[in-house]
């Protein structure tokens, strides 16, 4: 099997990471509007007025990686908050409180936006910030989607959308142009569906793309939506992908056994899967890098026309680019139900020709841990697939016992072959 | 008294055991606000599963261990059996440890029904009564499609007057803990909220009219420092009794089953959806509804007119919502010279919070 390369966009994707930070701690310099916000708001509309996006997600992540969330969350506990809500959401507050960040200084918020987005914390933990700072507060709520997608169900999501727009006109003192909506809303889905293209090229075998490239390649999808960068180094890496997969270039020297990796990663601990790919345990795919793209709607709740409803269309005016926003966010939601994450995993393990699981039984997310157990029960039980269970924090060391948890993967890759 | 409301607490799994074999269907649901004014208009009767004595067994095969005690203690009692009475279960969306007992518990114990509301959680918006109101309709329509039912407009309208009766009555006793000293302790109110949530309202309402013309004629007087506990679900009258043992009176409280159960009724005049509706979103909200003022507001108001000495933050454990909310509520105490003290709780029965819970009160009132 041919030894793996490094990818050649690797350059181009670190100028854009680096152009998104550099962006955020300049801005205020360069007379911009700042936002606070949770990851999944809608920051292609935002980016349209202008504003730099600050994404509390992948801030929390790049705090925990960066080797400060013993600090931050330190910082977060001794200000009054417990220690059991998102540890995202703890290295963020932490970091507004200590101002120490990955990119230096806490860039402020002129405003401040929460966005229901399958958890109760994307709204509470922004609404709390935005009396911190006394800086205005929008919440965006966003249907969870247990049923079927009605008309109603669209209504509700575009006419928040149309208010928010209003939000940010008034906190800019400009009004938003129709054009650069649209091109931002139509520049955003598309760099979503084509990071949807580039992970299915790990269906292959063997499969071109490292959990650690994931990891790395997933930001433009989460923080650049809306930007032409975010789409044009997608289409380079696609490119790159192609010619990967015809030379038979794999992601890890050897490919023992294809692994589902379930929940966030422990981002001060990315040792971890360098280890797993030098034992050949390669993660072919997880829900967690799935989530920033677009996937087809295959919840067993929706009917043939709460998915008519749910086809994407080319916005070209500012009803319609909400409208196609509020599609996108509709689509997501409604893989929120355990029975639309069954048929999700279903799916994926044929797809991907998965092996064996990895469930990151994450304290720190519990959204994406929800309903987890079930999920791995009916994996191991009717799919027959071992599955590891283990636990941890994506961005709170202190719940990560280093010794215990390589212990248990050691035998249970030795279990499952790869040992 | 006490032991009647707390008996409909402790047999409740016998009661409605009974009440099954009479032919009444019961259903389920795991929050405040399962809009219960449409499952009784359904001609079922709603009841709130409280979560068994202890910590949770069965329930950590499906929920992780980062989800609070209410979750696992919920899902852990129907995997037990102790709720096969149940023909169904509602939930309206609240947070996502409940969401995820709502999924364990339709997947692994055999349910008729099992019906899901989708609750804004953005709550003060035009939209959200909107878009609400279509989600009662639906949530209507599946009820009658799954359990054989009716809803009519009339039925409606019966079913808001009768839950409007109780809180109304159930507001009336808990009027008079303004007094003081108060005629009526907290937990013996504590114990009328929670026993309404496990018994059928028209004969609870029997209860309580016959409890409230006692207490209008009690001579005695319950005495001793004036706290406020506030938090999220509590279903565990033991802790207000540790509190009060410990030579106070809880003259107001802050929870789901408490005064957010009770305090809004639904308006009658309109359109009865739209009422629902607003209720439920206008109601006093709970930590994991927004904007935070509602709550904020409410807890003020009641530390005034029930002339608060002390407050006890009940902090469910590993609860977002109410941890979120903690050092604003905390901010806002201090400014007005209020002390304050904090103790976890599992929120259902647990043993063990009682010394905890008790050592908090000494600290607090300064025993």
């Amino acid at each position: 099997m041919p030894l793996s390369e490094p990818f050649k966009v690797f350059p181009l994707y670190k100028e854009l990471a680096d152009s998104y930070y550099t962006r955020l701690r300049s801005a205020k310099k360069e007379g911009k509007l700042v936002s606070w916000g949770v990851v999944l708001i809608p920051s292609e509309i935002v980016r349209a007025m202008d504003i730099e996006p600050v994404l509390g997600e992948p801030f929390g992540a790049a705090c925990a990686a960066g080797g400060l969330a013993p600090e931050l969350t330190a910082a977060t506990e001794k200000y009054g908050f417990g220690r059991d809500f998102c540890s995202y959401s703890r290295n963020f507050v932490g970091a507004y409180l200590t101002n120490k960040s990955p990119i230096g200084e806490m860039p402020l918020p002129d405003l401040v936006i929460g966005c229901k987005t399958g958890c109760n914390d994307h709204i509470a933990w922004f609404e709390t910030l935005s009396k911190m700072v006394h800086k205005p507060y929008f919440g965006i709520d966003m249907p969870v989607v247990y049923g079927d997608i009605q008309e109603y169900h669209i209504s509700y999501v575009q006419s928040q959308l149309e208010n928010f727009v209003r939000f940010l006109e008034e906190v800019s003192r400009r009004k938003m142009v129709e054009e650069k909506l649209v091109e931002a809303v139509t520049l955003s889905h598309k760099a979503r569906a084509l990071w949807t293209r580039v992970l299915e090229y790990n269906k292959k075998v063997p499969s071109p793309l490292s959990f650690r490239n994931q990891l790395s390649f997933m930001l433009p999808a989460v923080s650049l939506r809306g930007t032409k960068g975010a789409v044009d180094f997608y289409l380079a890496l696609i490119e790159e992908l192609e010619d990967k997969v015809k030379r038979g270039v794999a992601a890890a020297p050897r490919e023992k056994v294809r692994i589902l990796w379930d929940n966030i990663p422990p981002w001060y601990y990315m040792q971890l899967f360098r280890y797993l790919d030098e034992k050949g345990a390669v993660i072919v795919v997880s829900p967690y890098v799935a989530l920033f793209g677009v996937n087809t709607p295959i919840s067993p709740t929706l009917s043939a026309q709460g998915k008519k409803l749910l086809q994407k269309k080319e916005p070209t005016n500012f009803k319609e680019a909400l409208r196609e926003v509020a599609k996108d966010y509709l689509l997501s939601m409604s893989f929120e139900n355990l029975p639309a994450k069954l048929a999700w995993y279903r799916q994926t393990v044929k797809d991907y020709n998965v092996q064996a699981a990895l469930f990151h039984a994450n304290l720190g997310c519990k959204n994406l841990s929800l309903n987890k157990g079930d999920v791995a029960k009916y994996l191991e039980e009717k799919l027959k697939m071992p599955v590891l269970k283990f636990e941890g924090s994506n961005a709170d060391p202190k719940d990560f016992d280093e010794k215990g948890t390589v212990g248990k993967i050691e035998a249970f890759l030795k279990r499952v072959g790869a040992g | 008294m006490k032991k009647t409301f707390e008996s409909l607490i402790q047999d409740r799994h016998n009661n409605l055991r009974n009440l099954k074999q009479q032919g009444r269907k019961i259903v389920g649901y795991f929050c405040s606000y399962c809009p219960e004014e449409i499952v009784y208009a359904a001609g079922l009767v709603p009841v709130r599963v409280l979560g068994g004595e202890g910590l949770y067994s069965s329930s950590s095969n499906y929920l992780y261990s980062c989800y609070c005690s209410y979750s696992h203690g919920c899902l852990n009692e129907g995997l037990k059996g102790d709720t096969d009475y149940l023909a169904g279960i509602v939930y309206a969306y609240a947070c996502e440890h409940t969401r995820g007992v709502f999924d364990s518990w339709r997947m692994h114990i055999p349910t008729k029904y099992a019906g899901f509301l989708d609750m804004p959680a953005w709550v003060n918006t035009s939209e959200a009564v909107k878009f609400y109101t279509e989600e009662l309709k639906g949530f209507k329509k599946g009820l009658e499609g799954a359990l054989g039912v009716k809803v009519t407009e009339e039925s409606l309208v019966k079913a808001i007057e009768l839950c409007n009766r109780s809180r109304s009555l159930l507001r009336e006793i808990y009027q008079l803990k303004k007094s003081s000293p108060p005629v009526v302790s907290g937990a013996e109110v504590f114990s009328m909220v929670l026993s309404s949530t496990v018994y059928p309202k028209d004969e609870h309402n029997k209860l309580l009219t016959r409890t409230l013309a006692g207490l209008k004629r009690r001579k005695n007087r319950v005495g001793g420092k004036r706290l406020m506990v506030l938090g999220a679900d509590l279903h565990y009258p033991g802790i207000i009794a540790a509190i009060e043992g410990q030579g106070a009176v809880v003259v107001a409280d802050e929870l789901c089953t408490g005064s957010r159960y009770i305090w809004e009724d639904v308006k009658l005049g309109g359109d009865p959806w739209e009422a629902i509706a607003c209720r439920y979103l206008g109601g006093i909200n709970c930590p994991v509804k927004h904007p935070m003022e509602g709550r904020l507001s409410h807890i003020e108001k009641m530390l005034q007119e029930f002339a608060v000495e002390g407050v006890l933050l009940l902090d469910n454990d590993k609860c977002d919502p109410v941890e979120w909310a903690e050092p604003l509520i905390k901010q806002m105490l201090q400014k007005k010279n209020i002390p304050w003290s904090s103790v976890e709780i599992a929120g259902i029965a647990v043993k063990e919070d009682i010394p905890k819970v008790a050592e908090a009160t000494r600290k607090l009132i300064g025993g």
